[in-house]
């Protein structure tokens, strides 16, 4: 009995900190995405609530909490309310099996990269629930758009982890990480970015637009669509999905740190850190942090750059582009494999 | 105890996703409790041990087909104010011969565990050996894979109008 009630307080930890971390990076997202793309833009951006403007994001959810909660009369009402709710809790799904340390994972799963696949998909759900509800032709429009772009995208994500997990044996995060954690001469990491490149490639380009932002951001294209599928939430419904929309963001990231950056290791820097005790459970997640910011600027940096892709052009990127280049990938990872005998 | 606690549990979110599926009053509503019953069903398999089953449910039927069931519900606009039809006089009697059948069969089981377990569940390699070595199910694997695309290439047939790609 006592082991029943230690695991489900174990269980309650894990959840309150993958929430805790998320609800922190998200809420530190928002403002960072904006003072980067003013910059880009060569803008100054918030800069009125706080020093450098980092209470805007407070600021934000004062207002976003006290604005009005509007539902459409056409509306269907249960469908309307619950998409919220379900995106928000589908998106904090794959967060559990992501660790950002060693041991520092809510769920260690032996089918974690898969796990992470499959409850990644069930969001777009909770987007075409939301653009059923509103029983709006822009929210309609928006959430075909979803559901066919995170069709198309989502088969080349899992072909590209595929090679990851060829090489590594294992579906496991922390495996996955820990057979990273080499390098040569001990300064160039064995990161599986040189092992491979074209997977990398793959799914970067598959998780831009998983999480749709530009240039696959067509879902909501607000040039043409109003907000896509969330044009009629407003208030604290609409904060759900941008909270939704940015933990995507922290987790697609995460991911491509975990499968491809080396997760926490680091040459010279982690070695180092293990003789500090439990020290080095900080200079793990501060890597961890440090490489996933990383990512996220590069994807900031990708915002401010490129435009939206046409909605014609983007089926076929995905299809003719990124599927044969994440197959050949498979099959190249498979013959190297097994010309060495084995991972 | 606890595990029978559980079972119920989940076993009433699957039964309450089924009837939603066959009472809903309209076809998204209905989709919505399949999409509900799919993945209580992928609770039970991951109570029985069964991981990579319940994540591969989930993959393919929660993520993919109910997806694609929405997807073609709001493409044809087609329950915008559907009603349910009166009975038909057959449906009555079949789902009436189907529930007896399907007590019949549970009622001789009697509940009682079918022996151990022929591969270790969850294990994705134990499975992907079973899947892939001649002596087991690699040749129905690879029948149903054609069969699959067979099925494909039907589907690519009917879908294109004109000769002009």
């Amino acid at each position: 009995m006592s082991e029943l009630v230690w695991s489900i307080l174990k269980a309650l930890v894990g959840v309150v900190a993958v929430i805790l971390f998320l609800s922190l990076n998200v809420l530190f997202l928002t403002w960072m995405e904006r003072k980067v793309i003013a910059r880009i833009h060569v803008r100054y951006g918030p800069n009125r609530a706080g020093p450098f403007g980092l209470l805007q994001p407070i600021a934000d959810m004062l207002k976003l909490l006290t604005k009005e909660d509007i539902v459409p009369e056409k509306a269907d009402r249960i469908v309307f309310n619950l998409a919220p709710i379900m995106a928000f809790l589908f998106a904090l799904l794959p967060a559990a099996a992501i660790g950002i340390g060693s041991g520092l994972i809510a769920a260690d799963l032996p089918a974690g990269v898969l796990y992470i696949a499959a409850v990644a998909s069930l969001s777009t759900i909770a987007v075409l629930m939301a653009a059923w509800g509103s029983n709006n032709k822009y929210s309609l429009l928006g959430g075909m758009r979803t559901a066919a772009q995170s069709l198309s995208y989502e088969i080349p994500l899992v072909l590209s982890m595929l090679g990851v997990v060829a090489i590594v044996g294992s579906l496991s995060t922390q495996d996955i990480v820990e057979a990273q954690s080499s390098a040569w001469f001990g300064i160039i990491p064995k990161w599986f970015i040189f092992y491979q490149p074209i997977a990398f490639i793959v799914f970067l380009s598959a998780v831009v637009a998983e999480m749709g932002r530009i240039p696959f951001d067509l879902p909501e294209s607000e040039s043409e669509l109003v907000a896509g599928f969330h044009t009629e939430y407003s208030g604290m419904k609409f904060a759900m999905f941008m909270f939704a929309e940015y933990i995507h963001f922290v987790v697609g990231s995460a991911l491509l740190v975990t499968l491809f950056l080396g997760g926490w290791h680091l040459p010279v820097v982690t070695p180092l850190a293990e003789s500090l005790g439990v020290l080095k459970y900080v200079v793990q997640v501060a890597v961890f942090v440090a490489k996933m910011y990383a990512v996220i600027f590069l994807l900031m940096w990708v915002r401010g750059t490129l435009t939206r892709t046409k909605v014609n052009d983007m089926l076929g990127f995905g299809w003719k582009g990124l599927l044969p280049l994440a197959l050949f990938n498979v099959v190249l990872t498979g013959v190297v494999l097994t010309l060495r005998g084995g991972a | 105890m606890i595990q029978e606690l559980v079972f119920l549990v989940i076993s009433l979110f699957v039964i309450a996703g089924a009837a939603g599926v066959v009472f809903a009053q309209r076809l998204f509503h209905a989709v919505l409790s399949l999409a509900l019953c799919l993945l209580s069903v992928a609770a039970v398999y991951i109570t029985l041990g069964a991981e990579f089953l319940a994540v591969i449910q989930v993959l393919v039927y929660a993520g993919g087909v109910v997806v694609l069931f929405l997807f073609a519900v709001m493409l044809t606009r087609s329950d915008l104010q559907l009603r349910r039809e009166p009975l038909e006089s057959f449906a009555p009697v079949s789902a009436v011969l189907f529930g007896v059948l399907v007590l019949f069969y549970i009622a001789r089981t009697g509940f009682v565990p079918q022996g151990e377990r022929a591969l270790a569940p969850g294990d994705v390699a134990s499975v992907g050996q079973v899947i892939f070595s001649p002596k087991a199910y690699a040749l129905p694997f690879e029948l149903v894979g054609i069969l699959l695309l067979a099925a494909m290439v039907g589907a690519i047939y009917l879908a294109r109008r004109d000769e002009r790609w």
